[in-house]
């Protein structure tokens, strides 16, 4: 059983694992590339350790040096976060080959849900709804490929198996488009993915992006925390999540989410994950899993009351899930805004030493976030420097008190996003909830006509 | 010069350490300056103060050691702050070579910020005379990349 953990990753979310291993008392070690040496979250831990140059490639991607540092500092666990290493099933498996506890599934979980072919063939073998088309790659003749599309119905999207997060996709609307977007695809997945291999599935036009966040040990329990809905995205970034998913049968969820906790007691997840679907016209589509932590979390926190990094870590260290299904309620309703280090209009990227720094606070109000005054956000890495979270007693509420948090809110020195939260928090259809995927792009489209 | 861009300037100078910043394109001209905290006068805090644009009515001298160039010669400034990529990719070939003669449009190099990569081009037809920066560096706002004649 460990008792010092690794954090291999920056930022946030760096800050975020190290209070939760507080919280169980364990140790820290904080590893940061040279461009991070000296951001104050990294003095929090117990011990730091450079591993490398400011790019991520030689730093945060580094395996052999993240090991060497476990090693050295005698961390027996690593947390991966989210991003950098925390779906690379080699890494997983090289971590646990090297004696240590890696905080997340077996590198046979990441490795089956990192190809979607495999994820899907499975998730429909748990009885998890997913989109209309075969759980199986492609095959070569070009007629039988054109007779499963037609059988499919057009549109139909073209997806690479080793892709996932919005890449490697082409969308073919008629059948005399399919054999180019078929090559394209499977070029662009050889050169993207070292995986040529592609799928076909029917193409939505409008759906949401709603999720479901599990929790499991590694005795054979497994929990659904519930939903989030991440609809409100620009080029399938997330900017603003919330939890429950409004406007759906919470019944409906609750099946959902069923089946997601025995989907993963089939394929014996361990520690948390997320089911992603698309939902139109009032079903769910399986489109991917993600084998980690994310980004949105504490919204599900905020809802649950159950610290999902904390319960993480415990049963990385092989304890029991000592809640059932009957003990996670869902109360209120939660928000969380991606504060990021970019220009509110033009979307370019703004780091730069912070000046002005006011963090809002009070009743149901949570900030997430590694900065601070006089804090250089350093041009390496993403852009987002910070969470607002929000919670109310109902959407209504939540949309209330997430408008004074941002109002209240104020970074000098470099551009932020917050103009543009403001300015989504007062728009109709953000306000009534339920939009799909594709409406702020459409919005932005609008403010700049 | 679209406001669009003139705003991102205004961000970008604000972030900077810089006192000052000049911006020339397509024979327009465009310098922005800090105006200095009040002495005395408790402060604001330094974010709050508009970045304004002030065109002044003089050309001010630039305290930096680098003479303003006389010959004819042009710096080229990163107009961001992040890290300098001479070549495309980390094996190819450099965008341009010292003594090469650069078309206006041409790309010089690419400056990564946060993953997202923005080509710097040239303003104007030139010959290189120098390379002030090598790649991979992180480079700061304002600084000088480049010297055309």
């Amino acid at each position: 059983m460990f008792d010092t953990v690794l954090i291999a990753n920056r930022g946030e979310i760096a800050l975020r694992i190290l209070r939760a291993c507080r919280g169980l008392g364990l140790r820290t070690v904080a590893v940061h590339s040279e461009a991070d040496a000296d951001a104050p979250y990294v003095a929090q831990a117990d011990r730091a350790l450079c591993i490398g140059p400011p790019p991520a490639g030689q730093s945060y991607l580094n395996q052999a040096s993240i090991l060497f540092a476990a090693k050295v500092s005698g961390a027996q666990a690593i947390h991966p976060g989210y991003g950098f290493l925390s779906e690379n099933a080699g890494f997983a498996a090289r971590v646990e080959e090297a004696g240590l506890t890696f905080i997340g599934p077996s590198a046979a979980c990441i490795r089956m849900m990192g190809d979607k072919v495999a994820a899907k063939h499975a998730m429909r073998a748990a009885g998890v709804p997913c989109v209309p088309g075969p759980d199986s790659a492609l095959p070569a003749d070009p007629a039988a490929i054109q007779a499963i599309a037609a059988e499919i119905g057009y549109p139909v999207i073209i997806k690479a198996a080793g892709g996932g997060g919005g890449r490697g996709m082409r969308v073919v609307t008629e059948p005399d488009g399919l054999l180019d977007a078929l090559s394209l695809t499977r070029e662009e997945a050889r050169r993207s993915f070292a995986n040529p291999e592609v799928y076909i599935e029917k193409f939505l036009s409008h759906p949401r992006h709603v999720e479901i966040q599990v929790l499991a040990d590694s005795h054979g329990g497994a929990l659904s925390l519930g939903s989030r809905d991440c609809s409100l995205q620009r080029r399938n970034q997330k900017v603003i999540e919330e939890a429950p998913a409004p406007g759906i049968d919470p019944g409906q969820l609750a099946d959902l989410g069923a089946r997601c906790a025995e989907a993963c007691r089939r394929i014996g997840y361990r520690g948390v994950g997320t089911f992603e679907f698309l939902y139109e016209s009032g079903r769910f589509y399986f489109i991917e899993m993600n084998t980690r932590l994310q980004v949105e979390h504490p919204v599900t926190e905020m809802t649950t009351g159950i610290d999902i990094v904390q319960q993480q870590i415990r049963v990385a260290r092989g304890e029991r899930l000592t809640l059932t299904q009957d003990d996670i309620g869902c109360t209120g309703h939660a928000m969380e805004c991606r504060i990021n280090a970019e220009d509110p209009d033009s979307f370019t990227p703004a780091p730069g030493r912070i000046g002005e720094w006011v963090v809002p606070g009070g009743f149901g109000v949570r900030v997430d976030s590694h900065a601070g005054a006089g804090y250089r956000v350093p041009p390496y890495y993403d852009s987002m420097i910070a969470k607002l979270i929000v919670h109310g007693r109902d959407r209504a509420d939540a949309l209330d008190r997430m408008r004074l948090a941002l109002a209240e809110m104020r970074v000098g020195g470099i551009a932020t996003n917050l103009p543009l939260h403001r300015q989504i928090l007062d728009e109709p259809g953000f306000v009534a909830g339920g939009f799909d995927i594709h409406h702020l792009e459409r919005w932005l489209d609008r403010r700049a006509a | 010069m679209d406001s669009q861009l003139i705003k991102s300037l205004i961000a970008a100078l604000a972030a900077s350490d810089l006192a000052e910043l000049e911006y020339s394109h397509n024979g327009e001209t465009l310098r922005l300056t800090k105006r200095a905290p009040l002495a005395g006068s408790g402060g604001l805090p330094a974010a709050t103060q508009p970045a304004a644009p002030v065109a002044p009515p003089i050309p001010q001298p630039i305290a930096s050691p680098e003479p303003v160039p006389t010959d004819g010669s042009s710096d080229i400034r990163s107009p961001l702050y992040g890290v300098v990529h001479l070549t495309p990719t980390p094996d190819a070939p450099p965008f341009v070579r010292l003594g090469d003669a650069v078309k206006a449009g041409q790309t010089l190099c690419v400056i990564e910020a946060m993953k997202m990569f923005n080509e710097l081009r040239a303003d104007r037809d030139g010959t290189l005379r120098a390379i002030l920066v090598e790649s991979g560096q992180e480079i700061d706002i304002g600084q000088t990349l480049f010297r055309l004649d």
